[in-house]
Formats: C-alpha cells, sequence, structure tokens
C-alpha cells in the first residue's frame, strides 16, 4: 500500500447500524441537546525550543497551536494538512459517531533511516465543552522510533483523535496513555497500523480512570514477518464507561501477534473489550494470541469481554482467552507464607496485575513514568482492591 | 522448637492427618516419607498457615523467644515472621512482581519484625547476588518476574535462596528433590547443607532416598494415612528403598 493510498483509506469508523456498537454506552449522548464546539484553527506549526526535555523531540498538539521542538526538525519531516470540511458545530451523538478528526487537521510525520529517535506527542485541550480533533499521521522507513504519546487534556473537554501508522521495515514502541490524573469529560480514539516489510510494532496502552473513552485500534500485518505487539491496561472507577476494541488482521505469511488486555473495573464503572484477529488464507504460519483478563472490584462494576478468531488459512497458531474474576488465592497465600502482611500482598498483586502491561515498555525512564501515573492515579483503587479481598 | 500433638486435619470432607506427633528440636535434620496421600504435603500447609486446610484438633508448640506458643494461633504471615519457612513443592508463578522486588519486601518485612535495620537497596541487591551464588542462580532471575517461566530447577533454587536470605529457624523443605537433574538437585542439597546449623531445624518432605545421600537426616519418619507409623535413623529410608511401604 502506498503512502497516498494508506493516507486515503477508508477508516474502519463504525456506524450505528452494526453490531461494532454492542455494549456501547449511549447514556449522556442520546438524550444531550448539548452542542459540541470543536475547534477548528488555522493549523500552523511553531518551531520552540522545549525546556529540559528528555526526548530527541516533542510535539504539543493543544485547541490553540502545534508546537514542535526545533531538534526535531532535523530528523523528521513535520506538515500539516487542513481537513477542514463542515460546521463546527455538532451535537454529543454525533460527536460519538462520527470521527470528527476528518473534518479537522492531520499533523503529519514522516521519518526516514531514523535509529533510537524518542518522540513525546502531547494532546492539550483546554477549552470547556471544546473538542480537539486531530489526524495523526506517523509514516517511517528504516527506522527504530518510540513515541510517548499522553493525553493531558482538562476536565469537561473532548477529544476526537484518529492516528494513521505505516511502518516501512521500521520499530516503533508506542506508548499511549489516555487518562491519568486529569480526565477529560470523552475521548474517541481511532488507531490504524500497517505494517510492511518485516516492522515491529509494540503498543502499550494505559486508559487510566477516563469519564467516557472509546479505543479502536485497527493493525494490518502486511508483509512476512512483521509482527504487533499489544498490551493495554485500563483502570476505571465511578459511573465511566470504557471501550477497547481491537483489530488485528494477516494478510501475509509468518505474521506475529501478541495481544494482553488487563482491565480494573471498580464502583458501577463499566468496560468492554472486543478483540478481532483475522487470519486470511494466504496468512499460512500465524503466529497469534490473544489474552484478556479482568478484575471487578464491586457487584455492580461490568465487563464485556468478546474475543473473536476468524481463520481462513490451515496452518496456523491461534490462541485467545478471557479470564474475569479475582486475584489468584494461591499467589496470595505465597506472599503471606513469606512474612509480607495480608495488606501489603494484595496490593503487590493489585501493582503487578498492572505491571504485566507495563513491563512491556523497554525504555526503563519510560517504564518508570508509567508506574508513577499509574501509581498516582490509580492507588487509591489498588487500595480499595486490597481492602475487597482482604474482607 | 517444635511439637505437634495429636494434631487432626481436614480439607473439605476428607480428614488427612489423623492424629499427628512430632517433636523436632533445634540443629535436628527430620526426614518425612511416605506415599503418595499419606498427609506429608498437607503436614507443611498446616505449618505454613493454609487457610484451606481445617485444623479439627491438636497442638503445634513452637518455641518463639525461649517461650512455646502454639502456632495455630498465628496468621500465616505471622508463622513466617516467627522464622517458619516452608520450601514449596510447586512454587507459585506471580507475573509482573519481580524476584527481587519480593525478595526486598520479605526480607524487610523479617527485619522490621525483629527490630533490625532494613538494607539499602545497593545493599541489598549485594547480599542477594551473594546468596544467589550459594544455590548457583543466575542473578538475571532476580530482574523477572518471581517464578514466572523458571525451569523446575530454577524454582526450587529460589526458594532456597529465599531460604537463605531469610534465616529462619525451622525449614520445611516440601519434596524440594522432585524434578530435579542430578547437578541441580547437588546444588539445591549444598545449599541446604550449608544452611544447617545447632540453632536451626529442617523438615525433609521426600520420596526419594537419594535426597538424604547429600543431606544427611538425624530421623526418618514413616507417614501412612495421616500418622507416623515408623521412626528411626537414616537406615530406614534405605530400607524404604528396597522394600516400599506395604510392610509397615
Amino acid at each position: 500500500m502506498s503512502y497516498n493510498q494508506f493516507l486515503k483509506s477508508k477508516n474502519l469508523w463504525p456506524d450505528a447500524s452494526t453490531e461494532k456498537w454492542k455494549y456501547f454506552d449511549f447514556k449522556g449522548f442520546e438524550s444531550s441537546s448539548e452542542k459540541v464546539e470543536y475547534s477548528h484553527f488555522k493549523p500552523e506549526i511553531k518551531f520552540i525550543d522545549f525546556d529540559k526535555s528528555t526526548f530527541d523531540g516533542e510535539i504539543k498538539i493543544s485547541t490553540q497551536e502545534i508546537l514542535v521542538s526545533k531538534s526535531l526538525k532535523e530528523r523528521a519531516e513535520i506538515s500539516i494538512l487542513d481537513n477542514f470540511k463542515s460546521s463546527n458545530k455538532t451535537s454529543k451523538l454525533d460527536f460519538v459517531m462520527t470521527d470528527l478528526s476528518s473534518r479537522d487537521f492531520t499533523v503529519q510525520i514522516k521519518i526516514k533511516a531514523q535509529k533510537e529517535l524518542k518522540i513525546s506527542l502531547t494532546y492539550l485541550n483546554e477549552s470547556h465543552q471544546k473538542s480537539l480533533n486531530p489526524t495523526v499521521y506517523l509514516g517511517a522507513i528504516d527506522s527504530d522510533i518510540t513515541v510517548f504519546e499522553i493525553d493531558k487534556s482538562s476536565d469537561e473537554t473532548l477529544l476526537s483523535q484518529h492516528s494513521k501508522i505505516n511502518l516501512q521495515n521500521s520499530k516503533l514502541n508506542l506508548i499511549s496513555i489516555y487518562g491519568s490524573s486529569l480526565t477529560s469529560d470523552s475521548k474517541i480514539i481511532n488507531s490504524e497500523i500497517n505494517l510492511e516489510n518485516k516492522s515491529v510494532y509494540n503498543h502499550a496502552l494505559f486508559l487510566i480512570k477516563n469519564k467516557f473513552i472509546r479505543y479502536q485500534q485497527s493493525v494490518v500485518i502486511n508483509s512476512e514477518k512483521a509482527e504487533a505487539n499489544l498490551a493495554a491496561f485500563n483502570i476505571s472507577d465511578g459511573d465511566s464507561f470504557s471501550e477497547l476494541r481491537t483489530e488485528v488482521q494477516h494478510l501475509k505469511p509468518k505474521g506475529i501477534s501478541r495481544q494482553l488486555y488487563k482491565t480494573i473495573v471498580s464502583d458501577s464503572s463499566k468496560n468492554v473489550f472486543n478483540g478481532r484477529v483475522f487470519i486470511d488464507a494466504l496468512a499460512q504460519k500465524t503466529d497469534s494470541s490473544q489474552l484478556c483478563q479482568g478484575l471487578i472490584l464491586s457487584p455492580k462494576a461490568e465487563i464485556n469481554a468478546k474475543p473473536e478468531l476468524e481463520i481462513y488459512a490451515d496452518d496456523v497458531k491461534a490462541s485467545h482467552g478471557a479470564a474475569i474474576g479475582q486475584l489468584g488465592k494461591d499467589q496470595i497465600f505465597y506472599l503471606v507464607s513469606r512474612g509480607i502482611n495480608p495488606e501489603t500482598a494484595y496490593q503487590m498483586l493489585a501493582h503487578a496485575f498492572a505491571g504485566e502491561v507495563v513491563s512491556k515498555v523497554e525504555s526503563l525512564a519510560l517504564r518508570k513514568k508509567c508506574e508513577i501515573l499509574i501509581e498516582q492515579s490509580s492507588g487509591a483503587i489498588f487500595e480499595k482492591l486490597a481492602e475487597s479481598f482482604g474482607s | 522448637m517444635l511439637e505437634v500433638k495429636d494434631l487432626k486435619v481436614r480439607i473439605e470432607d476428607k480428614d488427612v492427618l489423623k492424629g499427628l506427633n512430632i517433636k523436632v528440636n533445634a540443629g535436628e535434620v527430620h526426614a518425612i516419607m511416605g506415599p503418595n496421600g499419606s498427609g506429608k504435603s498437607t503436614f507443611s500447609k498446616v505449618l505454613a498457615g493454609h487457610p484451606d486446610y481445617k485444623v479439627v484438633s491438636g497442638k503445634i508448640d513452637y518455641e518463639v523467644n525461649l517461650n512455646m506458643i502454639n502456632l495455630l494461633e498465628l496468621e500465616a504471615y505471622q508463622r513466617a515472621l516467627e522464622g517458619v519457612f516452608i520450601a514449596y513443592q510447586y512454587p507459585t508463578e506471580i507475573p509482573g512482581v519481580s524476584n527481587l522486588e519480593f525478595l526486598k519486601a520479605t526480607f524487610n518485612a523479617v527485619c522490621k519484625h525483629q527490630g533490625v535495620q532494613e538494607l539499602s537497596e545497593s545493599e541489598f541487591e549485594s547480599l542477594v547476588l551473594a546468596k544467589a551464588k550459594l544455590v548457583d542462580l543466575n542473578p538475571t532471575f532476580l530482574y523477572r518476574s518471581l517464578n514466572e517461566g523458571f525451569s523446575g530447577g530454577e524454582k526450587k533454587r529460589n526458594e532456597i535462596l529465599q531460604m537463605a536470605l531469610l534465616s529462619p529457624k525451622l525449614c520445611i523443605l516440601d519434596e524440594t528433590d522432585s524434578g530435579l537433574d542430578i547437578d541441580s538437585l547437588r546444588i539445591v542439597s549444598e545449599g541446604v547443607n550449608a544452611l544447617r546449623n545447632e540453632d536451626r531445624a529442617i523438615v525433609l518432605i521426600t520420596h526419594y532416598q537419594r535426597l538424604l545421600d547429600y543431606i544427611e537426616p538425624d530421623f526418618v519418619h514413616v507417614f501412612k494415612d495421616g500418622r507416623i507409623v515408623k521412626t528411626g535413623d537414616k537406615s530406614l529410608a534405605l530400607e524404604l528403598e528396597k522394600k516400599g511401604y506395604d510392610w509397615l
């Protein structure tokens, strides 16, 4: 698939008529007459120097401006495409049903022959009841890149984000954090990844205490021996809704895909996981696994997990599983029988539950960053978890 | 150090221990042998305080600070803090908890209980690396998730590493020799022997005499149907090897 074909390809955004919306929580959207203003502005890149950056380059996308560190100019080609098409007001229902990013702007990042390039990508929406709708296109050839992507939007804001990632003989470690200490009102993220020429895509996704989030990811394994490793951790409380939808398409032989999804729900929060793996008749010797594990902390919390395998090749390894329940009693006993008090043991295991996803982050510094963010925002839930199992 | 009196234990609706009596003094090594299902592993789980095992009657006297207390009155973690250590037959895998982090948590818990100052991270790491040499455990295993993906031999070495680190008073080794190749058996046994001293008691639960070639016991007990049916010296193990258990 050429760059232009990929950029123009139809995304997988579902419409209301399809089964893909099953379990989706429209509460608060259908009845809302409230209009959402989305913040179209004339996109322009400002190149600046970021203070004390630990990255090779930083990009900040806000409702006001797009800031890019000067240092990144030398290693990547960055430009803006304006997609603006229609009015700047929409209903809340439209917000979740439509990919608003297609109506706004695209930040295009092209990288060629760069090794160990570390980029920070921040979304920053500080405008009350306004939505930020960027599309980010990342194209990489013969490169090895790490991208740390974080949403730092304020409360009562909306994010409709679309990512298109195209890798050619490249490796991308993408760490995405939505939520953390700040909570946007609603987030709809749609991510499409195309892997060519033995590319490797490692994704660690953290959805932390979002009020409403739907993260949809589609990975196409479009060359022999290309590899996608997807790990995600979600933690929810209150009456929030979170949904992760993944689709991995194996179109060529000997591709590898690994999926690990872990979720903790408390209070009356609701979580949905839909994971589909499609293996084309041409994709012989595919090696694919998918595992979803959930912890439910209160009687009103809910997890809906729906793993799906669709296989048309006859020589493949493919596994999937879903386990929803409580922390392992044997694990707790093992820790306790070594002198660790039960409360500490429960907390260690709760951290370990998230830690399995954190451990997928290759960079030690970024792993620490993820650990701190999870601890800061989820510590109270982990304590609740300890209490619930201790009782 | 340990005196078990007429201990009766049930798991679910099944009586497993049916009046067990055994006395273990500091400095002694006891071997417990017996057919499958005779209650050997149950005995170790009861000592550890596993919640699935219900003590119907009996008493376990255990010496703490020169006083005898009833071990059954302590929570599982309190027993460990008082120096009871079980090296498990099947050590549990805990993904996401690093081995080093776990070792530090358990070591600090014991230090705190004993009123000893905890070690700094670097001091602790040096201590663990030194102890790991004792059981020939590759240091890379310290940085992996606890027991996850470890081979049988590596898991058993990791158990003995914990034993070396925590310096318990009473060590119960539950079929530590099962699943070990000859070299691993020798290394693990050497590790255990290095930890033998006059203040520490060791109880070896095993099916095979070969472990006792490496770790020489003072007493050998035979479990059958939930109680001890015969006690002797190390020659009893050789006799069992030849005759089996039917003659008892």
